[in-house]
């Protein structure tokens, strides 16, 4: 039942370019895509292991300029006799060192940052994301700077019939975004149902009990700090293979911030918040564009995130969940879990 | 099976356990009593690995286990039963009970494990798939205590079981320990209710601010002065 509603969604969002091939629309769902797969990767860390990346962006850049330097090639003078050179490299070779970049950034940040939690984890983020901006900002010989990097190749696709089909078009945009989007909702969905997940979840609940009964809350964490830093490095990629241009702003608190508040709003800690929250905070500037004037643009999605956490504190799915009961895909209900607990 | 020797835990600049030493045989039945803040639970969270040891050594069945990680000093066959918030109140009873056995790699042995606890545990097989926090206090001891033996211990430490149950499952509660201790298992209790655990123990070591001012048999206990007098209520 539960796989059957989620195969429905994402056969109904399949067909959308189909029904409706409004190229503006498409570029704007695409848009709001990546920054749900970005959301759904810090849900990992901040819903289900509790720990609050506000750094989270970095690995969203870091993927986003690995992937790209190494599509372009870079030569970079390290000071040793020789500059490093490298070759430019195919598009999806050049995607997949985006992930394992950041996925390693993941490991050393987890590494460090798990020795103190709570507020000096959130401190020791926040930092990381700065440093990246500044590297970015700075070393131009590399990253370009302010100038950003530009024409970045797009990601390309062999078709049955048509040969290798270069992903430019609104429509193919629209599907690989969202073939990457259910990608990592279904490698979430299922980590988190694995035994490693529950341990987050104990882990997250009474770390101390966690620990007394021999859960190892380290490489628990880490675990997740790699692959959601692996996750967001891949929304990286595909931000930069589609929008194929980047400049140090995808560092900003901004981004973080606003992943922040899709995974809160939607219900953080469910499968199903960052995409129910992302689709309402990554679409609603832009339905608005037309409506009303921008300074009101701003104020009402201030309006909603405040009614939202007033009367949904635990966020969206959660408050709906126990509404519809059977066939949603959030993981648990803790409305039914808090208010028992004594 | 179990020997401490000397060990001293520091809670910052307040010293907690101070050079106490202890021993636990095969099959026996000991507890740690005393009042609030005597050092009893940090003993048995430096057992475990959750506090660190400054000084001193632990052994278990001979081999060292002083400062060795938690999910090491299971696998080696030592399970804790902490105080306080006993069960994962998000999780439903049955992943509460493979949390227990999360160091355990055997998975027929582990589902094996599991029915035959909640054959043991009646309650706990009509509560399955319910979380955990929708239990009764009584009820999450229970799983508590059960989840502690999924990991098919040879000495388990409670600590505190009875705290802030009803008076029926504190009863409930305290057979159940001596029928674990019956079926093979090595108990190690930590319990403030000194009648009770001097009615069901073996053995018992007197804590006072750290430090083991008596120990004795049970009835030793039980007999002497000044812990009638301190402990016994005259």
């Amino acid at each position: 039942m539960r796989r059957l509603s989620f195969l429905v969604i994402v056969a109904a969002l399949a067909l959308l370019p189909v029904l409706w091939p409004d190229p503006y629309l498409l570029s704007v769902v695409a848009a709001a895509g990546i920054m749900i797969i970005a959301a759904i990767s810090l849900n990992l860390l901040l819903g289900f292991t509790g720990q609050l990346s506000l750094g989270h962006a970095a690995f969203f850049g870091i993927g986003a300029y690995t992937s790209a330097l190494l599509s372009l090639g870079f030569d970079v003078d390290l000071g040793f006799s020789s500059p490093l050179v490298v070759a430019p490299k195919p598009v999806w070779v050049a995607f997949a060192g985006g992930i394992v970049m950041a996925s390693l950034f993941g490991w050393l940040l987890g590494k460090v940052a798990f020795r103190v939690r709570g507020a000096y984890f959130v401190i020791v983020t926040i930092s990381f994301a700065q440093v990246m901006r500044m590297v970015a900002l700075n070393w131009v010989d590399l990253t370009e700077g302010p100038m950003a990097l530009v024409s970045i190749p797009p990601l390309s696709l062999w078709v049955p019939g048509e040969g290798v089909v270069r992903l430019v078009s609104k429509a193919s945009t629209y599907w690989l975004v969202l073939a990457a989007g259910v990608l990592a909702y279904v490698i979430v969905a299922n980590l988190v149902r694995s035994r490693i997940g529950r341990a987050a979840i104990a882990l997250r609940e009474n770390e101390v009990l966690a620990k007394s009964i021999g859960i190892p809350v380290t490489r628990c964490l880490i675990v997740f700090s790699v692959l959601s830093a692996g996750i967001a490095g891949a929304a990286g990629g595909l931000y930069a293979h589609t929008v194929r241009i980047i400049d140090p702003d995808v560092f900003l608190f901004i981004y973080t911030i606003t992943m922040v508040i899709m995974v809160i709003a939607g219900g953080k800690g469910t499968l199903a918040g960052p995409v129910v929250g992302g689709l309402i905070f990554g679409l609603l500037p832009e339905m608005l564009r037309g409506v009303v004037a921008p300074e009101v643009q701003w104020m009402i999605y201030g309006a909603l995130m405040i009614l939202i956490l007033l009367f949904m504190p635990k966020g969206i799915v959660p408050a709906f969940g126990g509404l519809l009961k059977r066939g949603r895909i959030s993981v648990r209900r803790p409305s039914a879990t808090q208010g028992a607990s004594s | 099976m179990l020997k401490l020797d000397d060990i001293t835990v520091h809670y910052g600049a307040t010293v907690a356990v101070d050079k106490v030493s202890l021993e636990v045989n095969e099959g026996e039945f000991v507890t740690l009593i005393g009042s609030n803040g005597a050092g009893k639970s940090s003993t048995l969270r430096a057992i475990s690995g959750l506090e660190p040891v400054v000084s001193g050594t632990i052994t278990f069945e001979g081999k060292p286990i002083t400062n060795a990680r938690p999910q090491s000093i299971i696998e080696h066959g030592i399970a804790h039963c902490p105080e306080g918030r006993r069960v994962f109140s998000q999780l439903n009873v049955r992943e509460n009970l493979e949390m227990g056995a999360y160091c355990r790699g055997d998975h027929a042995g582990i589902r094996d494990d599991l029915e035959s606890m909640l054959d043991r545990f009646p309650r706990l097989r009509e509560r399955i798939e319910q979380p955990a926090g929708t239990l009764s206090g009584g009820e999450q001891q229970m799983l508590a205590i059960a989840r502690a033996l999924m990991s098919r211990p040879r000495l388990v430490m409670f600590d505190e079981p009875s705290l802030g149950l009803a008076p029926n499952f504190v009863e409930q509660v305290f057979e159940l320990t001596a029928e674990i201790r019956a079926a093979g298992t090595t108990v190690l209790m930590v319990e403030q209710n000194a009648y009770a655990a001097l009615e069901l123990c073996d053995r018992s070591y007197l804590l006072e601010t750290g430090r083991v001012v008596l120990q004795g048999t049970a009835r030793e206990m039980r007999d002497n002065p000044d812990i009638r007098k301190a402990y016994l209520g005259g």
